[in-house]
């Protein structure tokens, strides 16, 4: 089975937000060798032609960085190499290799969110501004929790994320997983963080209803 | 350049980009760049392009997709002065 086989009989889902809030962000797509590191000629041309640049860039960045999580959740470590992932020009699709990933960016003046997702269906999101007290990985990890104990209909007590170490990994950790009781749910999810903003993805492709719980009842 | 003396160039150039700031006062070899100084992944590519303008190298998107810690860094950067 090739990889775009792989992709579209399993689901995926990866997420990435940009806070646009963050100082050192402003000028990134006015300099000529971060677009060549991050975009292809094609979307390059888009941000220096686009009327909002900032906007633009960081989506396409976003787009690219989310759709590099879920391909790690079924393939494994691969190569982030930014141009390599190529975004439409409708923003409906990013493609990586012979890989297509469904598409959808969000902006505003305060921030970029981007979703890209394999199977069917439409995976399910949340984005929080947060303060101080814990870290964002903190927050992240308990943003996901209650999203998805809302969603599944569980108490959020009775599930936690892992990330399994993976020394190749390009932060030392595998793709983050949702567990129950201990014990893996076959639901892929994804976590981002940037400046003051949190958000996670939760790649439902299934009716809840249909949700085998493992060692639980059919909820 | 010693190895030292990469180490404390490499060190600079991620100082303003690490939101651990404590990480980099025990800052070894082995200190992951992402995990441990907690330097955003959206600010990598400033960390490759400062690389490359302070030791005169290029660093392709392949070299930069094997940099996971500081020593990782360091080699790359030792591998392409050496070479060049």
């Amino acid at each position: 089975m090739n990889d775009a086989a792989l992709l579209d009989a399993r689901s995926a889902v990866g997420n990435d937000v940009i806070d646009l809030q963050q100082e050192d962000h402003h000028a990134a797509f006015q300099r000529p060798r971060i677009l060549k590191r991050i975009c292809s000629p094609d979307e390059a041309q888009r941000v220096q032609e686009s009327a909002r640049p900032e906007q633009t860039f960081w989506g396409l960045f976003a787009a690219k960085e989310a759709a590099f999580k879920a391909v790690i959740q079924w393939l494994g470590q691969v190569p982030l190499c930014y141009p390599e992932f190529r975004v439409s020009l409708d923003q409906r699709t990013v493609e990586w290799r012979d890989v297509r990933l469904k598409l959808e960016v969000r902006s505003t003046e305060r921030f970029v969110h981007a979703l890209a997702w394999s199977g069917t269906g439409f995976p399910s999101w949340a984005l929080r501004a947060t303060r101080g007290g814990q870290s964002s990985s903190q927050r992240v990890r308990q943003l996901l929790l209650d999203h998805a104990a809302r969603r599944l209909g569980l108490s959020a007590d009775q599930l936690a994320v892992r990330r399994i170490p993976r020394a190749e990994a390009w932060d030392g950790a595998g793709p983050p997983e949702l567990m129950h009781r201990g014990r893996p749910l076959q639901i892929p999810v994804s976590l981002s963080h940037d400046g003051n903003l949190i958000a996670c993805a939760l790649g439902i492709t299934c009716g809840v209803g249909l949700l085998r719980l493992p060692g639980d009842q059919l909820k | 350049m010693t190895e030292a003396e990469v180490y404390q160039v490499v060190i600079s150039i991620l100082t303003p980009f690490a939101k651990a700031q404590d990480a980099l006062a025990e800052c070894t070899m082995e200190t992951s760049i992402l995990k441990d100084l907690k330097v955003n992944s959206a600010r990598l590519v400033d960390v490759v392009l400062e690389l490359e303008d302070r030791f005169g190298i290029e660093v392709t998107d392949e070299d930069a997709d094997t940099v996971r810690t500081v020593g990782d860094a360091v080699r790359l950067v030792r591998a392409r002065t050496q070479s060049d």
